[in-house]
């Protein structure tokens, strides 16, 4: 690279990283709800947390596989995950559909401030800049009226550490939607949590109501704990 | 000369069927296991709707049932139809193809 691309590269560097961060900063925690679309197909699903928030967009370019980017930030680190997922297998039934997800990650965390206000393994996990692995698993059920949703996934970094975390959900609607109608649930999630090198385990139960119109999904929650929680996800096909 | 009208006619009306069957528009009923929500909706009437064969996509959860018409003139084999609908992630049960 010559002098003048070299400066033009620090130039728009250094316009790229605000931006970067701040699109961290508007969107940033584990949705990874859809991480198969059907073929040709992508989701944007984007989960807004007190403490945290990330942006991921996923594309299937068939129907059993997904390779997505996720960007997460909270006020204590950054990060930023390439993502690929499998669906292993689904189950079509007349008035049910199951699936199972194997996935990994690659990633990079850069640490921020340190935040007292984030749970204590999230917070000793984050302290640290370093590389990222990850893999999880996942099993959903669901027919028109009720939905299950069991996730699990292991991450880890550069310090001889990982990070547990699932995600367990159970949903109800009280009235089949037909197919232009908006469709209501009341939904409660369990995420328990855990860092390695401590045994303490973290729990976090949210209940959530669901609004589903069309390709567009709005979850909005607020976790026994007070801490508010709204994810948003959308498919389209191009 | 009877014979020659007679044969004439018949001509006509062969003719004519003919025609009528290649102008006839196909009405496709496929019922699908797998479709619990708006999101199976979106995909699968978005793949259909990326071939340009297909007018009219209707989608009915209740049913289980997925329709659509081929238009006059235009083509889409059963086995492309099956491979559309089990690529948006779903299962053909059975598929009718009636003449309109």
């Amino acid at each position: 690279m010559n002098i003048v691309g070299q400066q033009n590269f620090r130039k728009n560097g250094r316009r790229a990283l605000p931006t970067a961060f701040l699109v961290l900063a508007l969107f940033p925690h584990v949705s990874r709800a859809h991480p198969v679309v059907f073929a040709g197909g992508t989701a944007v699903m984007i989960h807004q947390h007190a403490d945290i928030a990330e942006l991921e967009v996923v594309h299937s370019p068939s129907s059993r596989l997904g390779f997505g980017l996720s960007a997460q930030r909270s006020s204590s680190h950054s990060q930023l995950m390439f993502n690929s997922s499998l669906l292993g297998w689904r189950g079509n039934f007349p008035d049910f559909q199951s699936n199972f997800y194997i996935g990994a990650g690659l990633g990079q965390q850069w640490t921020r401030d340190k935040d007292d206000s984030l749970n204590h393994a999230v917070a000793t996990f984050a302290s640290k800049n370093s590389t990222l692995y990850q893999w999880r698993i996942g099993l959903d059920g669901e027919d028109r009226e009720f939905y299950s949703n069991a996730m699990w996934m292991r991450t880890y970094n550069q310090h001889d550490e990982f990070y547990d975390q699932g995600k367990f959900r159970l949903g109800y609607a009280p009235y089949k939607a037909q197919t232009n109608e908006l469709t209501i649930w009341g939904m409660v999630e369990w995420v328990p949590q855990r860092l390695s090198s401590q045994n303490a385990v973290t729990h976090e139960v949210t209940p959530y109501v669901r609004l589903f119109y069309r390709n567009a999904l709005v979850e909005l929650g607020n976790s026994l704990g007070g801490k508010f929680s709204i994810n948003y996800m959308f498919h389209f096909f191009n | 000369m009877k014979n020659s009208l007679k044969i004439l006619f018949r001509s006509f009306l062969v003719i004519g069927g003919m025609m009528s069957a290649i102008a006839m528009a196909d009405a496709i009923k496929i019922s699908v296991n797998g479709m619990v929500c708006g999101f199976c909706v979106q995909g699968i009437t978005k793949k259909l709707n990326s071939t340009d064969a297909v007018e009219n996509v209707k989608v009915d959860l209740d049913k289980k049932l997925v329709t659509f018409n081929i238009p006059a003139g235009k083509k889409l084999d059963d086995e492309v139809i099956k491979k559309i609908i089990t690529e948006s992630g779903y299962t053909v049960v059975k598929l009718e193809r009636e003449k309109q």
